[in-house]
């Protein structure tokens, strides 16, 4: 079972198309990093899952039922750019109304276990107002854990925090996919912690998904690269774009993608009279993956 | 407890969807000041009102003379080129204007604060919103109306004003409240139209709800005067039911077909 299936989703705000013709399809239990440049759709998209925008036209089903069906809703947690809270109240009177919302039996009980997961068990007494934007951001996905959530939305929940606060973030994340089983769609645009963490990626450009894949698939297509530093980058340059398709300079590196075998390049160059200072064998990450993808759909002029 | 996470989707009645608004609304109500201020001041104005005229005039020229003048006039009393006094712009009346003023800032506050959007992710109905609002806003403007007569009375003890009723009787001033309070069942969902409508726009929707309620004050005056009986109640009653219902579907409809932000 999917727990989001979208089919042929439209949204325009006065007459621009936000959405037009989006698809997605989320696995039951997956960590699902949404990506997409600034613009393309991604919290329209959050939005719409959630009920906050009503859609032009489009299909959005949940776990197989309508979106609006209330039982369905009811097990959905969000935190959609930032967290619903009264500024002027605790953190506890926060939670409390959520969990009041949500007709949970044990509030208290259930407002301590959120607390505890996202490590604020201390702040629940502190004015919302008064906490760090990191603090916020853990309410805000303790707001969204209450009750049990099957499906969690997060839009950008790392925007804005230090190392530490993203490091804990991520755990926080994992934890909850690991332990509580449930299913996280999560937008960033710090690709290189959505990395870490998920397990199935949908790019956007332009209210479209351009591609769905899962990180195994990813993994496969990221392509193997050798970077490599001499000292006549010319000449080098010129052999190795003689022997592979693909042979890029950035900044003082030469980057040889596709080559498996570092010690054939130094055998090429050394026989062909160049000396190389430095080498080394990496791959693509999804950052790289990402913009290659964005370049070539620009070409395309999609 | 709730980590088992087993993909169960019961989906809970219309009774328990409101009741959870309702919990909700009611916590809200009660854990921040706005209720209380409102309180206040609906006790304080009738004490300012008789107090401060009865000592900026002179004593045979009073314009307060007995405590429930404050509360509302008899039927009749009043022509319609008095409508401008002060004895009848202030009165319980104006209760009606502090309830748009509370129903504004709670609602608007749901948006500026996007604690809507935690409410509406989890609640899919809106018209579970809108009646939980028109029930807390009908409670909070009946809790005013108690409060506006009890601050008139105990204001009148203290100047020594006559609380003779005249033609009406404690039964008439009864009627006259408790219309009152059923009138809440207009104006509380009116100003929900108004305020989903602006959304977070607080000063457009309290301007925006003085304005809708201006049509509906001299309903107000005339429905439930003083010496109110039955025909009153049950008038009040049925107009408030019926109004109170178009306006809450008015509101719904808003709510489902516009976007949240």
């Amino acid at each position: 079972m999917n727990a989001i299936e979208i089919r042929n989703l439209k949204k325009s705000f006065k007459g621009m198309n936000a959405l037009d013709g989006f698809n997605m399809t989320v696995p039951v239990g997956s960590i699902y990093g949404f990506i997409g440049e600034n613009g393309s759709g991604k919290s329209t998209t959050e939005k719409l899952i959630c009920g906050l925008l009503v859609p032009t036209d489009g299909e959005i089903k949940l776990f197989g039922k309508d979106y609006t069906d209330p039982g369905v809703r009811a097990r959905v947690g969000a935190l959609i750019e930032n967290p619903g809270c009264f500024p002027n109240s605790s953190v506890w009177t926060n939670l409390m109304m959520q969990a009041l919302n949500l007709n949970l039996q044990n509030p208290e009980e259930e407002i301590r276990r959120v607390l505890k997961i996202v490590r604020m068990e201390g702040s629940a007494s502190n004015k919302f107002k008064n906490l760090s934007l990191g603090m916020k951001q853990r309410i805000g996905i303790a707001m969204s854990l209450i009750g049990d959530p099957a499906l969690l939305i997060l839009d950008e929940p790392i925007n804005g925090l230090d190392a530490d606060g993203m490091r804990i973030m991520r755990e926080i994340l994992v934890d909850i996919t690991k332990n509580y089983s449930a299913t996280v769609l999560i937008s960033s645009h710090i690709l290189g912690e959505l990395e870490k963490i998920a397990t199935h990626y949908g790019i956007i450009r332009r209210g479209k998904m351009i591609q769905e894949i899962t990180a195994e698939e990813m993994e496969s297509r990221c392509r193997n690269y050798v970077g490599l530093n001499c000292e006549d980058k010319d000449k080098a340059l010129s052999l190795l774009r003689k022997n592979y398709a693909r042979v890029e300079q950035e900044e003082d590196k030469i980057l040889v993608y596709d080559e498996e075998q570092p010690e054939k390049i130094v055998d090429y160059l050394y026989k062909n009279g160049v000396i190389i200072n430095e080498i080394k064998k990496n791959k693509i990450g999804l950052e790289e993956y990402y913009l290659d993808l964005m370049k070539a759909q620009s070409k395309e002029g999609k | 407890m709730q980590n088992s996470n087993k993909l169960k989707f019961e989906s809970p009645s219309f009774g328990k969807r409101l009741k959870s608004m309702i919990k909700v609304d009611f916590y809200r109500l009660f854990h921040t000041p706005l209720f209380y201020i409102m309180i206040f001041v609906s006790a304080i104005i009738p004490a300012l009102v008789l107090t401060m005229t009865g000592a900026n005039e002179a004593a045979d020229a009073q314009t307060f003379t007995n405590v429930w003048q404050v509360v509302e006039a008899i039927s009749g009393a009043n022509s319609g080129a008095g409508l401008m006094d002060l004895a009848t712009m202030c009165n319980i009346n104006m209760v009606f204007i502090f309830v748009a003023i509370m129903v504004s800032i709670f609602i608007s506050h749901d948006y500026s604060s996007g604690y809507n959007k935690s409410i509406f992710t989890v609640h899919p109905k809106k018209v579970d919103y809108v009646i939980s609002k028109s029930i807390v806003g009908f409670i909070s403007g009946a809790c005013m109306i108690v409060a506006y007569v009890l601050g008139a009375l105990v204001a009148g003890l203290i100047s020594g004003l006559s609380f003779a009723l005249g033609s009406a009787t404690i039964l008439n001033v009864f009627a006259c409240l408790v219309s009152k309070i059923f009138l809440m069942a207009i104006f509380v969902p009116l100003y929900i139209v108004v305020a989903v409508f602006f959304k977070q726009k607080l000063w457009l929707s309290i301007i925006g709800s003085f304005a809708a309620g201006i049509l509906f004050y001299p309903i107000a005056m005339m429905t439930a005067p003083l010496n109110s009986g039955i025909f009153n109640l049950v008038m009040c009653l049925v107009g408030g039911a019926i109004l109170g219902v178009a306006f809450g579907a008015l509101s719904t409809l808003i709510l489902n077909k516009r976007d949240l932000y």
